[in-house]
């Protein structure tokens, strides 16, 4: 009986077995396929991480301005990752920000550092020269470099890796000569710092202002020092000599500010009218109560990069004021559209080919319109659409204050 | 009458360069120690009446700006002695592994006071990056007719009163006597009884404090950046080596020297031969290698080269040993 049982059990067993097997291997298979789609329902549903670079002067000749920038990129990051929220795209970037010290060599190793990171996209440097010296590394290695305050025309190279959401010096340098000889000027000295900037800026200007049939002489002061009175003492003694009406200026911020704050104590250099780029805009020290009266006394005047007439710069410049207590300085649309376009380059192709992200931002730039007006870039990758604004310092409400008084456009100065 | 600009700016900076420099040769002589961290001491006393002034909202004394300046520079100077150098001196660690204990200390102090000034710089919503001192100095005060700048008289008087009491400290005091006995001779000075942990304090104490001068009285003329100390240590160095390493006298020499150069002898060189201002920082350096050069300063030639002596300016050379 038990002999009958144990038989019965095992042949029921080898049955059981075999009818269950073919089930059991479709649960396995539908196991299988469960995991697959719940991965891809992860995939779905799971917030990809992005970053992207920035070399930012955060010390040196740039700091003071380079300071109130890491404030515009932290807004653009922020502003980037509610619209991918908004549209329902599950990315979110993350801003590493890295000190450059405005110098070549320190942009060039803070770029390797960022690119050995991984990253393929890089927001900066913020000067020519440094952009200069990284321009080697990004096209080998095929990095995305956007800057968004380099405009030496020098650097308008087609097919690089070089992106600018700025318009090159080469039209700024008209807008200046136009401006200059709107105020009766033929006769002047470009004092300029001795680098990529301002080299090709005051060359530039000089064809320009030659052909509104002006004259100009050139006096170049080595840029990074702490002190620059010696140079001033030399200007005012050549402008006196050269029997000059003005005075050009192209600096960075802080070089600036220290030239103006011993022009100011100069009373021929007073007596002259002054003009200058858009690299000591937005200073700090331009304020201050002293030199104030010498921008008046001087009809100081000069020219920066903006879009006129754009509702979304306005916008960008009043949350700025409301999050810095200042207002925006010069760069910081361009800066802020330079993150959004290398944020929705990422979304287009991904973050791994510093090839196809070159490839997408163009594209992306097309249809693109920010703070700083058509992002659009031209062939060099420059901005192509740019307007200047001339700008000086004024009293508002008793407080010193940057305020634009004319706009450069199509060729001619509109004021007001 | 109008006095030139140059020559008024070669002033400043005879002042600034001095008030930088004699810290720097007084600090090697007794303690043998190239200090790195000198450029620091020179930011921190440029940016104490900036950050008084900025947090108090105030225009602040100079005749309360100066000893606060001193008293900063001093302390910093002497906590890095406590922490850094004091530490190796006991380990008998020989003077290159000071001199770049130093280069730590300068990076570190430097990197510290840049996190300060951009917390503070957000918290009181006001740009301390590059900026100048709120000072209350009138602008302009005439003397014999002549309209001059008060605060290049201010500092021309900082700079003669500190130098003259260091002066004096060193020649009439027994602590200065003690200084320059370490300095000339340690083992024989410790055996007289002379602390060298003492003298060593007030070395620092005192150089800190000056370098810190120095910053401030630069800060009256021009706006100043957390580099400071960097931008102008070139300048320093090539003073204090003009200066042998060892000799005040001769590094208030070499302070004229740089002073000058950089002020008088780039015109002449641009209007007379055409040469760029953007040679001016190659001034420096030019008069820094020269002197390495022709007159190896403190030992490179075989021996200190100069005794200290402040009497006129009769430099006794010491026999080779």
């Amino acid at each position: 009986m038990l002999t009958f049982l144990v038989i019965g059990l095992v042949l029921g067993g080898a049955v059981v077995y075999g009818a269950l097997t073919p089930t059991l291997g479709q649960v396995a298979e539908l196991n299988s396929k469960i995991n697959q789609l719940q991965q891809q329902v992860n995939q779905l549903t799971q917030i990809t991480e992005y970053k992207i670079g920035a070399s930012m002067p955060l010390t040196g000749e740039l700091s003071d301005i380079g300071v109130q920038w890491r404030t515009v990129l932290e807004m653009a990051r922020d502003d980037l990752n509610a619209e991918m929220t908004r549209y329902g795209i599950k990315a979110k970037f993350t801003l590493v920000i890295q000190d450059d010290k405005t110098q070549p060599t320190e942009a060039l190793k803070t770029f390797q550092m960022l690119a050995q990171s991984g990253m393929k996209v890089i927001i900066g440097p913020a000067g020519s020269s440094q952009v200069k010296a990284c321009k080697s590394y990004v096209d080998d290695n095929k990095i995305v470099l956007i800057s968004a305050s380099s405009t030496s025309p020098t650097l308008a190279i087609p097919n690089d890796y070089i992106f600018r959401t700025v318009g090159s010096d080469a039209v700024q340098a008209k807008a200046l000569a136009a401006l200059i000889d709107t105020q009766g000027v033929d006769k002047v000295i470009v004092f300029h710092r001795d680098d990529e900037y301002g080299v090709a800026f005051a060359d530039f200007f000089g064809k320009e202002f030659k052909n509104l049939g002006g004259s100009s002489t050139v006096i170049k002061y080595a840029s990074g020092q702490a002190d620059y009175a010696s140079e001033v003492a030399q200007l005012s003694s050549s402008a006196k000599q050269g029997g000059v009406q003005g005075i050009v200026m192209i600096s960075f911020d802080t070089d600036g500010v220290n030239i103006v704050d011993h022009a100011k104590d100069d009373a021929f250099l007073s007596s002259l009218k002054w003009f200058s780029s858009e690299g000591v805009q937005g200073a700090t020290g331009l304020l201050t109560e002293n030199i104030a009266q010498f921008i008046l006394k001087t009809d100081y005047m000069g020219t920066r990069p903006v879009f006129k007439e754009n509702p979304l710069y306005k916008d960008f410049a009043t949350r700025y004021k409301a999050k810095a207590g200042a207002d925006a300085p010069v760069f910081t649309a361009n800066l802020y559209d330079a993150i959004f376009l290398a944020g929705w380059s990422i979304v287009r192709v991904g973050p791994a080919s510093g090839e196809a992200l070159k490839s997408a931002l163009p594209e992306v730039a097309k249809k693109y319109y920010g703070a700083s007006g058509w992002c659009i870039f031209d062939e060099a990758g420059d901005k192509l659409y740019q307007d200047y604004s001339i700008w000086t310092v004024k009293s508002v409400s008793g407080k010193n204050q940057y305020v634009d008084i004319g706009s450069y456009s199509g060729g001619s100065i509109t004021w007001g | 009458m109008e006095i030139p600009v140059e020559l008024l700016n070669t002033i400043w900076y005879i002042c600034v360069y001095s008030l930088m420099a004699i810290p720097l040769t007084l600090s090697y002589r007794i303690s043998k120690v190239l200090n790195f961290a000198h450029g620091v001491y020179v930011t921190l006393g440029a940016y104490t009446a900036i950050l008084m002034s900025a947090a108090f909202g105030v225009k602040l004394s100079p005749f309360l700006a100066v000893p606060a300046a001193f008293l900063v520079g001093a302390s910093i100077s002497v906590l890095t002695d406590m922490m850094v150098f004091s530490p190796l001196i006991r380990r008998e660690s020989n003077p290159v592994t000071l001199m770049i204990a130093s280069m730590g200390a300068w990076i570190f102090i430097k990197n510290a006071f840049y996190a300060l000034v951009d917390i503070l710089q957000k918290r009181w919503m006001t740009s301390l990056f590059y900026t100048s001192p709120n000072i209350d100095l009138p602008a302009q005060v005439a003397i014999a007719g002549v309209e001059l700048n008060t605060r290049l008289l201010f500092v021309v008087s900082l700079s003669a009163i500190s130098l003259f009491l260091l002066g004096y400290f060193l020649t009439k005091t027994r602590l200065g006597m003690a200084l320059r006995a370490i300095a000339d001779n340690l083992d024989l000075a410790q055996i007289s009884g002379i602390s060298r942990e003492r003298v060593m304090l007030i070395t620092w104490l005192v150089s800190g404090g000056l370098a810190a001068l120095g910053g401030f009285a630069l800060s009256l003329f021009t706006y100043v950046s957390p580099e400071l100390g960097d931008q102008m240590i070139l300048q320093v160095f090539a003073c204090s080596v003009i200066g042998g390493l060892t000799s005040i006298p001769l590094t208030f020499v070499g302070a004229v020297i740089i002073s000058s150069s950089e002020n008088i002898l780039i015109v002449f060189l641009y209007r007379y031969l055409g040469i760029e201002l953007s040679f001016r920082p190659f001034l420096s350096f030019f008069a820094l290698l020269s002197v390495i050069l022709i007159r190896p300063p403190a030992g490179a030639g075989g021996g200190l080269p100069y005794r200290f002596h402040l009497r006129g300016l009769s430099i006794q050379k010491k026999s080779d040993s």
